[in-house]
């Protein structure tokens, strides 16, 4: 056989790839009307009893109310009316409320009454949901009449508002409906009464929501919303930029790359989130019993090289667990980068070849952190093995249920998604918590006390206080350094202005067009 | 052919009870608790208690391989952990989607990898026959997930051409046939080698046959030559290999699904495994294995009915 392939030819050829080379993008996902968010992973239990967060959580911000709202977290949580037309505290245990007129459950189950927030809040109070802590100081709902209530609590306790009601737990659920599938449920709601109704949800693709017609609140800006679930970080980024949908978080690492060359239409949105991250020191390990190893570790920690190398300097270093955009924040560490004073310290303790084991997730941030935690205890004569673990092997290192593994752990690279009230941040610090959630064997009854003491106290500056110090004994004791708020970055259009609340997920409810 | 029969069937059933076992001794000895991952730093110890008893894990090993099978000789797979669904009908849901992404995957690599197997003979010794044989151990050396990558970068982010993501819009035949192009092409392009360079093998080896030899000397064209006379002959060891090309196509399908977030079985495996969902890994698991031993089984007694030599090596 021949193969001739001539001037002419070449240029058909090239004619006919550039002819299909021009050919205008075909727009595959919906535009207009519809809002097309990404989360990164599917949903599991929509019922705010036992939601586990992520898309759990948005789509009953949709298809649901709660008496009240937080609005985007950028703008200082503002905290408005939203299933309640009238919220508010009569004295420091009770919060009197009436809901919205109007609304209506779907599927025929009748209005939204104050007997289904009552219902709602005492299914969760006292249970095994991972939520009754937030219940922990409700006492009971009273129902005043068809759309009034009043909820009592056990002792004063303003954060109840912050931890409760807006979300989560908080969300109202429709006790007919509820009690007809047996008094919970998992993907499949048994009643709506929000602004959007779940239309569809393909299993690992996507999760639809359409306009609820019988809504009477204030309109959303979007009729249709679509949450695309797209496990892979790179490959959302990467979808973003094929116009597959108008938001996507996206990995801290990606920030520098995406901020290079920026898609078009497209706005980079760096904020810090309310997720802390610490390097736990474990008291109780053998090698460092002695508070002057400890502190050698805290003294020989580099934080600025782990800001700018980790977290490309998008945040700055933390003085605790509890957000610094409250009135409660700590301003500074006790502790800062003093390599001599470290090498000291371990010379006054008799220690020498130091090597201890460093246990981080085997995701690339926190490769990072560790390589560079690394480097910085070598510089102090510290060696430090890193441990790269699997998440489920994980989050049982510190778990005493699973044997005495929790004495011996060392050195363990940590973050939480935390909240804007400062208890639920530095609860698991306290003694109970050892061998739970406090992987540091962190004992302080002083600690203990002064949670106490924050719970009720009304006073900010008071509360401000207690808090400090409490983060200080956490230093004091050599079994904490305190890294950062995570940043968090995402992608979207420039055309939407989203809503972001303070644990990083979304309202899209109050997703607005420019 | 009814003793080999029983024998191959015997086997694919002895296969599956021994991967089973096998699931079930890793999920005692990989360490983590699933509770603690999936629940997160709140969950109550009774609420993790709670969980652990749904997922059977409270109970001795025999004992949960007993029910496993028990119940899987029912059809009944168990449930999700989380949404309580039942575990087959969550693989059926979205199974289609894998075998069709297999499907189109094997499609793609036969069409591709037969056409140039056949150039590469059609131009032996030539540059053309050079190039491809670089092109196809460069196709059989590249990961699925590096080409599902550039595949995405190229035709969905920088020529818009295919969608990045998805199986497509449910009930529009047009969106799902574009959404698996991408995806395909990931899964089957190392197999488009594997393929060319078998049947270009097989096929020289046939060339040098008599019958072709006399096709030459009747003056008929080298191209009629090649795909009448002697692809025929060329592509039955073809054929054999493409049963286990499926199962191998289907297991690459778990990376790819993950990058264009195509809903699948290989997905499902990966987000189960992550979360230690032990119900939905040991059903998927389960599935898997029986429908690749279905495969196989099917192709060795097809394999035995067409070649009594196979057989007789069995009767034997």
């Amino acid at each position: 056989m021949d193969w001739n392939t001539d001037r002419r030819g070449l240029l058909k050829a090239a004619g006919a790839l550039a002819g299909l080379m021009t050919v205008p993008n075909i727009a595959w996902a919906v535009e207009g009307d519809t809002l097309r968010v990404r989360v990164d992973g599917d949903l599991q239990v929509l019922d705010p009893w036992g939601n586990l967060g992520g898309i759990d959580e948005m789509i009953p911000r949709c298809t649901t109310v709660a008496l009240i709202r937080f609005g985007d977290t950028r703008e200082g949580n503002p905290l408005f009316n939203w299933g309640a037309e009238k919220y508010e505290w009569t004295d420091d245990k009770t919060i009197a409320f009436t809901l919205r007129e109007g609304l209506v459950w779907n599927k025929g189950f009748g209005p939204v009454t104050a007997d289904d927030v009552k219902y709602s809040f005492e299914r969760i109070a006292n249970s095994d949901s991972p939520w009754a802590y937030q219940f922990e100081k409700l006492d009971h709902v009273e129902v005043v009449d068809a759309r009034s209530g009043i909820i009592h609590l056990k002792e004063a306790f303003r954060p109840f508002e912050i931890i409760a009601l807006p979300y989560y737990g908080g969300h109202i659920v429709c006790k007919a409906a509820v009690e007809a599938v047996g008094g919970k449920y998992t993907t499949e709601i048994p009643a709506e009464c929000g602004p959007f109704l779940m239309e569809s949800w393909e299993q690992g693709q996507k999760a639809t929501l359409v306009a609820n017609p019988d809504w009477t609140g204030p309109k959303p800006d979007f009729s249709k919303i679509e949450i695309y679930i797209v496990v892979d970080d790179q490959a959302a980024q990467l979808a973003y930029e094929a116009d597959a949908f108008d938001y996507t978080r996206l990995a801290v690492s990606a920030s520098k790359q995406v901020k290079e060359n920026l898609p078009a239409g497209a706005t980079l949105l760096e904020m810090a989130s309310s997720r802390y991250a610490w390097l736990t020191i474990n008291i109780a390990s053998p090698q460092l019993q002695d508070i002057r190893v400890r502190q050698a570790i805290q003294y020989a920690y580099d934080g600025d090289a782990v800001l700018l190398g980790a977290y490309d300097g998008l945040t700055g270093r933390s003085a605790g667990v509890v957000l610094p955009s409250t009135p409660y924040a700590r301003e500074k560490n006790l502790i800062d980068r003093d390599v001599e004073k470290a090498k000291a310290l371990l010379a006054e303790a008799g220690v020498s070849d130091l090597t201890l084991t460093l246990n981080v997730q085997t995701d690339s941030t926190s490769q990072a952190v560790a390589q560079i935690i690394q480097a910085s205890m070598a510089e102090a004569g510290i060696t430090i093995e890193i441990a790269p673990t699997e998440d489920a092997a994980y989050w049982v290192l510190g778990d005493k249920t699973q044997g005495d593994g929790y004495k011996t752990i060392e050195l363990v690279l940590m973050s939480f998604a935390g909240g804007i009230e400062p208890t639920e941040n530095l609860v698991w610090f306290r003694p109970d918590q050892i061998g739970a959630w406090n992987w540091s064997s962190f004992d302080s009854p002083e600690y203990e006390e002064l949670y106490q003491k924050a719970q009720i106290e009304t006073d900010t500056a008071k509360r401000k206080e207690l808090c400090n110090r409490m983060e200080d004994l956490m230093e004091q004791s050599g079994g904490f350094i305190f890294i950062c708020f995570e940043p968090f970055v995402a992608l979207h259009d420039d055309n939407l202005k989203p809503v972001i609340l303070s644990d990083g997920y979304l309202d899209p409810v109050m997703f607005k067009k420019l | 052919m009814l003793t080999y029969t029983i024998k191959r069937i015997g086997l694919a059933v002895l296969i599956l009870f021994l991967v089973m076992l096998a699931m079930y001794a890793m999920v005692f000895v990989v360490p983590g608790d699933p509770a603690a991952v999936a629940l997160g730093p709140r969950a109550t110890p009774a609420l993790k208690a709670e969980l652990i008893t749904r997922m059977g894990l409270d109970q001795p090993l025999y004992a949960q391989v007993w029910n496993f099978f028990r119940n899987a000789a029912t059809g009944d797979l168990g449930f999700d952990v989380w949404s309580k669904r039942p575990v087959l009908s969550m693989i059926l849901e979205v199974f289609p989607n894998t075998l069709i992404l297999g499907a189109v995957a094997l499609g793609v690599a036969l069409v591709l990898g037969v056409s140039l197997g056949c150039l590469s003979v059609i131009w032996r010794g030539s540059l053309i026959d050079r190039v491809l044989a670089i092109l196809s151990v460069s196709m059989i050396s590249v990961p699925s997930f590096v080409i599902a990558i550039y595949g995405l970068l190229i035709f969905s982010v920088w020529l818009g051409w295919l969608p990045a993501i998805g199986a497509g819009e449910k009930g529009d035949l047009g969106s799902q046939a574009r959404a698996v192009i991408l995806p395909a092409f990931a899964v089957g392009i190392s197999w488009v080698g594997y393929l060319a360079r078998l049947v270009r093998a097989s096929m020289l080896e046939v060339m040098g046959a008599n019958h072709i030899r006399t096709a030459r000397a009747f003056g008929l064209p080298e191209g009629r030559i090649v795909a009448r006379y002697a692809l025929r002959i060329a592509i039955i060891p073809t054929i054999a290999i493409l049963a286990v090309g499926f199962g191998s196509i289907l297991s690459s399908a778990v990376f790819v699904e993950t990058v264009f977030s195509r809903p699948g079985i290989g997905s499902l495996i990966t987000q189960a495994v992550a979360k230690r969902n032990y119900p939905l890994v040991m059903g998927t698991v389960l599935f898997m294995t029986a429908f690749y031993l279905v495969v196989v089984t099917a192709a060795d007694l097809l394999i035995a009915r067409l070649d009594p030599r196979v057989r007789d090596v069995y009767r034997s």
